[in-house]
């Protein structure tokens, strides 16, 4: 009996011991690597800019929680350049004061163009950065077309529910083309209006969703598509939502309403596409493939413009919810 | 004309060796209580070395018997051994259908071995026959599954305990062809792939060639698994319910005129049990399975048998709210087969099928990309085998396809992926297998696409060659080479551990077929019916492979690329029964790479070295105990090189540069590193028993008995280890009036 103890209590034994979890290192070796970032951001007036370029270096912490990092990775002392229409633009390092300090604590340092100048549609621009260890980090990124963006319907006195849906039915679509492919467009349709508050008019505005699905608003976040619609119910919705349920509509006063299509040119969609879209929630997948531009290293140059077309609210209209104008 | 004149040759080749004093037997072995087909029995002609084995019909034919009164013994395992005393006409073929009867419930002993085939020249190396007792055996987590069984076999790896995809020496999961009564299952798992959709209840046998497969099987690289289902109880009608943690099953079955049918079905009805298989613990699954079986036999028929069988699955993940996704994958699969034994020794076998596939992911209002698949095949086949007085064979047929595949989706970067394809494929197959010589066997074959769905290789060629040499009695040594395409790819993502969408799509008219090449060395030596020993060691070529386009950025940058790969390596099998214990233990030795433009990398399913430790014990009084130990290498990874900032973008704001940044990981080159060693014990023990007039099984399992803390894969955002299936009891249920 004491022999079958002695068997039973080395079985246990040894069962506790492989049910131990062995030892495993899901790192390598640490080894430095870059990451670049820049984007070009332009509005319909092309004035011209500034431009900037952040550089960063790959970092290791002990553990697996990146945010235990507190040294900035910001590289310094690199020779950055800016090519554009075969012009060469030295960037000087430039710093800002850093608002979040939660990690870093220093400024924020960047390369910044010492010039103002102007990138059009459809040019061509390139960054070079020379590394104080020699690493040479590479990114081209082409200005998106001008946006030629047209309507379902004008509404010749502003915008409106009041149509004949019969005929131009029951939303209202937004169309554009820019002639190319692979962009992510960002639509927004925003009513601006005043409230009188406390003796004066204080701005606010609303933004209208595409439609309503089970009693929530839905607003398109972005979008591959060339077009975006707007159910005129949705437009009511939003209008009676401007006063909710205060009664003094006339307290109220629509002042107009603002369409903005933001075009990324195609790295920028690419990169944002591959850094917010998800496959689905229940697929395990154990790498991520994140777009990247930018040779010798990680990160984007991209570029994106913003679409503004100013939209008057038809008075009658505006009237009807017992607002004024 | 040519193949008409050389067949015409091969069977008047055979009449030439009809002796004048011997005639055949044919007929076939039969469950004598509820009728069903005996695969793989053994019949013999005692006195003698005359033999065959039944086909997965039940079928057998023995030729070239001498005349006269003759014994026959049958015997297969679980069953009593039966010889019975036949007259056999000079010059002729004896029908003879044999009953044999099942062991005692409560006394029978625990046998897997059995005899040894009595085709013994036959050339079967890579194919393992597993029968519902090899399924039982192992123990279960929450539902019995064969894909499980078929891990189990030497040569086929996982990439762990929640998935039942599996991979044939150094293939990938979609070089598998599944196949249900010879029709393709394109989604053969449910709940994201943890088991089969394929119920253990259903099967009556299960082929699986893991390599060098004869030429009447074809469209895959790596392996085929032919599931042929029951034919249902031909004498009583009856029923069984069971029930596990997960799902419960009903099975109908019973005699109509001149046949019989069955009817199983399975839904789930509690997903919380697997909970324990994800980290993401809100999976609201729904799957249900439904399958028929018809059979006719009309004595006017002249050993003509019909028989219609369908198949539905379907899975749904439903949640219920507008801002999460939801996704469907479902088949439906038909099928008409018409056998027929003529009055020469051939037989034909005439299917038409239909087997549908859909799977579609709806994005709602989340951000998850829409998906939408769908295969429609309709196949027409006809089969003919011929056995000679000389006991070769010829096995001829047709087999046409029509396919239709139909893909949109979206990846991570926005790219459209839009292919609506569709083909014919007419496939001729020839196959001679030379038994004459009792020490020697020939398979010569070739599969002829005539017609092929591709569009860059309409005409492929491909040769089959099986030997087997008996130098002792004991002892047999096996080669086979043979060429292999694909024609039908799934667009996998190897790093998608557990893959929520799978589809299916005919290769693109821009690129090549897959297409292998199999090179196969086996030894086999049975010392008695308690002792088999079986080595192989293979190499495979793989050429035009798929792999998806990882810098697929826009539409119009194609889905996939061509690669090219290869493997190799060795496995022995020992099967050893003593008494009422049985252990069957195996190790694989193996590599598998992946090549593309010059870069080697390592797929995760390559496992270095995996043994499998089975032992089973009859109790007696109809206890049963069993256990499994498996121990793998760890699979290969990608390890993390460091961390980075990465800049995250609000759309609505100015200055995204100076906006926010999140670190993340910095990964390093693909697979180059390996998890720690996979090892877990499971063991299940089960009771059978009579209540009145049902047959109970009551059966209790417990996966990784030391709670072994297998690493799963580790997240990419924390670094933190996900493991697979901890200590995990389970329990069933099964009574059968």
């Amino acid at each position: 009996m004491r022999n079958i103890l002695k068997i039973f209590i080395l079985f246990a034994l040894a069962l506790i011991n492989i049910s131990c979890e062995d030892a495993f290192q899901p790192k390598e070796e640490f080894k430095e690597r870059y990451v670049l970032y820049s984007v070009i951001e332009k509005d319909n007036f092309y004035w011209g800019e500034q431009y900037s370029v952040r550089i960063f270096r790959s970092y290791d912490v002990d553990g697996y929680d990146p945010n235990t990092n507190n040294i900035d990775p910001t590289i310094q002392g690199a020779e950055v350049t800016y090519i554009h229409n075969n012009q060469n633009y030295a960037m000087e390092q430039d710093t800002i004061i850093r608002q979040d300090t939660s990690r870093y604590r220093g400024p924020i340092y960047s390369y910044r163009t010492k010039d103002f100048f102007r990138i059009s549609p459809k040019e061509k621009a390139k960054i070079i950065a020379k590394l104080p260890n020699g690493t040479i980090l590479t990114a081209e990124t082409v200005l998106p077309n001008d946006l030629n963006i047209e309507y379902s319907y004008d509404f010749p006195r502003g915008l409106t529910s009041h149509i004949n849906t019969s005929t131009f039915g029951k939303q209202w679509t937004v169309f554009w083309d820019n002639g190319e492919q692979a962009h992510l467009f960002f639509p927004r349709l925003r009513i601006f209006y005043q409230k009188y508050e406390n003796e004066t008019w204080n701005n606010y505005y609303i933004d209208v969703p595409s439609t309503y699905s089970s009693g929530k608003p839905v607003y398109v976040s972005y979008t591959f598509d060339t077009k975006i619609s707007y159910d005129f119910s949705a437009l009511d919705q939003t209008m009676r939502d401007i006063s909710g349920n205060d009664t003094a509509k006339s307290n109220y006063k629509v002042v107009n309403a603002m369409l903005e299509i933001r075009d990324y040119n195609e790295p920028l969609s690419k990169y944002f596409s591959s850094i917010n879209g998800s496959l689905d929630a229940f697929s395990v997948r154990l790498d991520e493939t994140v777009y990247s531009n930018v040779s010798g290293g990680l990160g984007v140059f991209g570029s994106f413009i913003k679409n503004q077309r100013e939209l008057q609210v038809d008075l009658a209209y505006i009237k009807s919810f017992g607002y004024v104008h | 004309m040519r193949p008409i004149k050389i067949l015409s040759l091969l069977l008047l080749f055979s009449l030439e060796l009809l002796a004048i004093d011997k005639g055949n037997i044919r007929g076939f072995v039969t469950d004598s209580l509820n009728g069903e087909p005996i695969s793989y029995a053994n019949v013999v002609v005692k006195g003698t070395r005359l033999g065959s084995s039944s086909d997965n019909k039940g079928y057998f034919f023995i030729a070239a018997v001498p005349s006269g009164k003759q014994t026959l013994r049958i015997s297969y395992l679980g069953y009593e051994t039966k010889e019975i005393e036949v007259d056999i006409p000079a010059n002729e073929i004896l029908q003879i259908n044999v009953q044999i009867v099942k062991s005692s419930v409560l006394l029978k002993e625990l046998n897997v071995i059995g005899e040894r085939s009595a085709k013994e020249n036959e050339t079967d190396l890579g194919l393992q026959k597993i029968s519902a007792k090899d399924i039982e055996m192992l123990p279960q987590s929450v539902e019995s599954d064969i894909f499980k069984v078929l891990q189990a076999s030497p040569g086929v790896s996982s990439t762990g305990d929640v998935t039942s995809r599996y991979y044939v020496r150094g293939g990938g999961s979609d070089q598998n062809l599944l196949l249900l009564n010879g029709v393709t299952i394109y989604n053969p798992f449910h709940a994201l792939g943890i088991f089969s959709v394929v119920d253990p209840e259903m099967i009556s046998v299960l082929e699986f060639y893991k390599g060098g497969f004869p030429s009447e099987y074809g469209g895959r690289l790596s392996s085929i698994a032919n599931v042929v289902s029951k034919d249902g109880n031909k004498n009583n009608y009856s029923g069984s319910v069971n029930a596990s943690f997960i799902s419960g099953k009903a099975m109908v079955e019973g005699p109509i005129p001149h046949g019989s049918f069955i009817i199983t079905g399975r839904k789930s009805y509690f997903s919380e049990v697997l909970k324990n298989y994800f980290n993401d613990k809100k999976v609201p699954f729904n799957f249900y399975d439904l399958s028929f079986k018809v059979n006719y036999s009309n004595p006017d028929f002249n050993n003509g048998k019909i028989i219609l069988h369908g198949f539905i699955s379907r899975d749904d993940l439903n949640n219920n709210d507008p801002k999460s996704e939801d996704y469907f994958v479902g088949n439906k699969l038909f099928g008409l087969n018409w056998y027929q034994i003529w009055g020469s020794p051939l037989m034909s076998n005439f299917s038409l099928s239909y087997s549908q596939y859909g799977a579609q992911v709806f994005p709602n209002l989340s951000t998850a990309k829409p998906r939408r698949n769908s295969v429609d095949d309709v196949s027409m086949n006809f089969d003919f085998t011929y056995m000679y007085q000389s006991k070769d064979e010829l096995h001829f047929g047709l087999q046409n396809t029509f396919l239709s595949t139909d893909l949109i989706l979206q990846n991570l970067y926005g790219a459209n992926t839009n292919i609506a394809s569709n083909g014919t494929m007419i496939k001729g197959y020839v196959n001679y297998k030379l038994y004459r010589y009792d020490n020697w066997g020939f398979d010569i074959g070739a599969r002829m696409n005539f017609f092929s769905a591709s569009k860059r290789r309409p005409f492929l060629f491909e040769p089959r060659i099986n030997i087997i040499f008996r130098p002792i009695n004991t002892l047999s040594l096996k080669a086979a080479i043979g060429r292999f395409s694909q024609e039908i790819v799934s667009l996998t993502n190897e790093n998608e551990l557990i893959s929520i969408f799978e589809p299916w799509t005919i290769v693109p008219s821009y690129l090549d077929p897959p297409e292998a090449t199999h090179f196969i060395l086996g030894a086999e030596y049975y010392l008695n019916e308690s002792f088999s020993l079986q080595v192989e060691g293979y190499y495979k070529l793989l050429s035009s492979l798929f792999d998806l386009n990882p810098r697929k950025f826009s539409a119009r940058d194609y889905d996939y690329i061509n690669i090219s790969g290869r493997a190799y390596g060795i496995e022995g099998l020992i099967k050893y029964q003593f008494g009422s214990v049985y252990v069957q233990s195996s190790y694989t030795l193996s590599w598998a790479f992946k090549e593309n433009r010059d870069i080697v990398t390592i797929p995760r399913y390559d496992v270095r070295h995996s043994i499998n430790f089975l032992a089973g014990i009859s109790l007696g009084a109809g206890w049963e105990v069993n256990s499994n130990w498996s121990f793998n290498s760890g699979m290969p990874f990608r390890p993390i090189a460091g961390y980075y900032d990465r800049l995250m973008i609000n759309p609505w704001e100015s200055n995204y540069l100076f906006g926010d940044y999140v670190p993340v990981t910095y990964w390093s080159e693909t697979n180059n590193k390996r998890l720690p060693y996979y090892h877990r014990l499971d063991l299940s023990i089960s009771k059978d028993f009579r209540i009145s007039k049902a047959d109970v099984s009551l059966g209790a399992s417990i996966i990784n008995v030391y709670n072994h803390k297998n690493v799963f894969y580790f997240n990419k955002d924390s670094g933190e280890k996900v493991y697979m299936l901890p200590f995990f009891p389970s329990a069933t249920l099964k009574v059968k009036i």
